[in-house]
């Protein structure tokens, strides 16, 4: 089951970009002036977001090179283990709702060290897939609309967050042990 | 607060280093880690530039919009105590669909013209309201059919499968969009009792 899960994952990406330029070709749009104004708009974007991901990356492997996440592995294991938690997962969890390109950093980290098709690297990329930088979405979508009061909004959204991160531990857990 | 997490990772890790005498192998690792960092995000800004330039293209051609067609009735369901017609509904529905294809870029514009309508008309425009909470919740649970983000990243490092977690991903966000409309009603309910 996990092979024919994993076969028509193969072929998702490439069938969507056909769809995108088919339809884009019958509605007569300009495909390459398009792809060219989107993708140097992606490119800024990337620029401007290296220098945090530097700094989440160099931080992370510093703390990792300087043996301390061993320790704190070390430390937390008799409480992580049982719930299946990975210690290396740890500073994923707290900066995921808080910052997109730190957290991209991280898991770009993560999957360097552990290798993109580990167990570890499955689950990283699970939750990175299946989460958003919550406080980043608060902030940006109340803010533009000038609210300042968010009531329940910040709780709520972090026990969903919560929700699913236990989900994606679970269904890695499921697919890839 | 991302202040102090960072901060307190590159001090640890220094200070530790320092009692521990891997501090030599540190001070040469911060830069080839840096050079590292630099490698990866050329990696990363190929492929994000490749789905930013798709993401225009199924913009101009609409096919966004049709997409977004299919799942008005569930948000008229969701948002009850918005009038038919609202311009919120297809503002809502584009941000979600985006969303759903990993196509964030096209997603946020959709999604701050959805806040401006919501926030047309409130009482009190300094409060949020309930819709405005529903949407936002609805939006960091963020169905996902097509993690493009992190199908980049994985092929940046080199995976053999970099799609390989798009079904996981979907699960995922599946469970997490059910418990965001479940929650939804006990958050909002719980604030009122208390107000």
């Amino acid at each position: 089951m996990i092979q024919a899960v994993g076969g028509l994952a193969g072929w998702l990406v490439p069938v969507f970009v056909a769809a995108v330029l088919l339809h884009g070709l019958w509605r007569r749009v300009d495909l390459i002036a398009e792809f060219v104004n989107g993708a140097r708009e992606g490119l800024q974007l990337s620029f401007s977001l290296f220098p945090y991901l530097l700094a989440i990356y160099v931080a992370v492997a510093a703390f990792r090179m300087s043996g301390a996440l061993e320790m704190l592995s070390t430390w937390l294991a008799p409480v992580l283990h049982p719930l299946g938690v990975p210690a290396a997962l740890l500073p994923l969890l707290l900066v995921r709702p808080l910052s997109g390109s730190a957290s991209a950093g991280l898991v770009m980290s993560l999957l360097h060290q552990h290798g993109p098709d580990s167990f570890l690297g499955h689950l990283v990329s699970t939750i990175q897939g299946s989460s958003e930088t919550t406080l980043y979405v608060l902030t940006v979508y109340l803010g533009s609309v000038g609210v300042r009061r968010s009531r329940y909004a910040l709780p709520l959204c972090l026990s969903v967050d919560a929700i699913g991160y236990a989900t994606a531990i679970i269904v890695a857990g499921w697919l890839w042990h | 607060m991302l202040n102090a997490v960072w901060a307190l990772l590159m001090l640890v890790a220094l200070g530790f280093g320092g009692a521990h005498g891997t501090i030599d192998s540190l001070g040469s690792g911060l830069f080839t880690q840096a050079m590292q960092a630099a490698k990866l995000a050329i990696d990363l800004a190929a492929v994000t530039a490749f789905w930013f330039g798709l993401s225009r293209i199924a913009e101009k051609s609409g096919l966004l919009e049709s997409l977004a067609r299919p799942l008005m009735p569930l948000l008229h369901w969701l948002f009850r105590k918005l009038p038919d017609g609202h311009p919120a509904f297809a503002l809502m529905a584009m941000n979600l669909v985006a969303n759903a294809l990993g196509l964030g870029s096209a997603a946020t514009p959709f999604g701050l013209k959805a806040m401006q309508e919501l926030a047309r008309g409130m009482p009190d425009r300094e409060t949020a309201s309930d819709e405005m909470i529903l949407f936002l919740v609805l939006n960091s649970a963020a169905l996902n059919l097509l993690p493009a983000g992190t199908i980049a990243m994985r092929a940046a490092a080199g995976s053999l499968d970099p799609a390989g977690t798009a079904v996981a991903s979907t699960i995922v966000t599946g469970v997490a969009f059910v418990s965001a409309l479940i929650l939804h009603g006990v958050f909002r309910r719980a604030a009122r009792s208390s107000a």
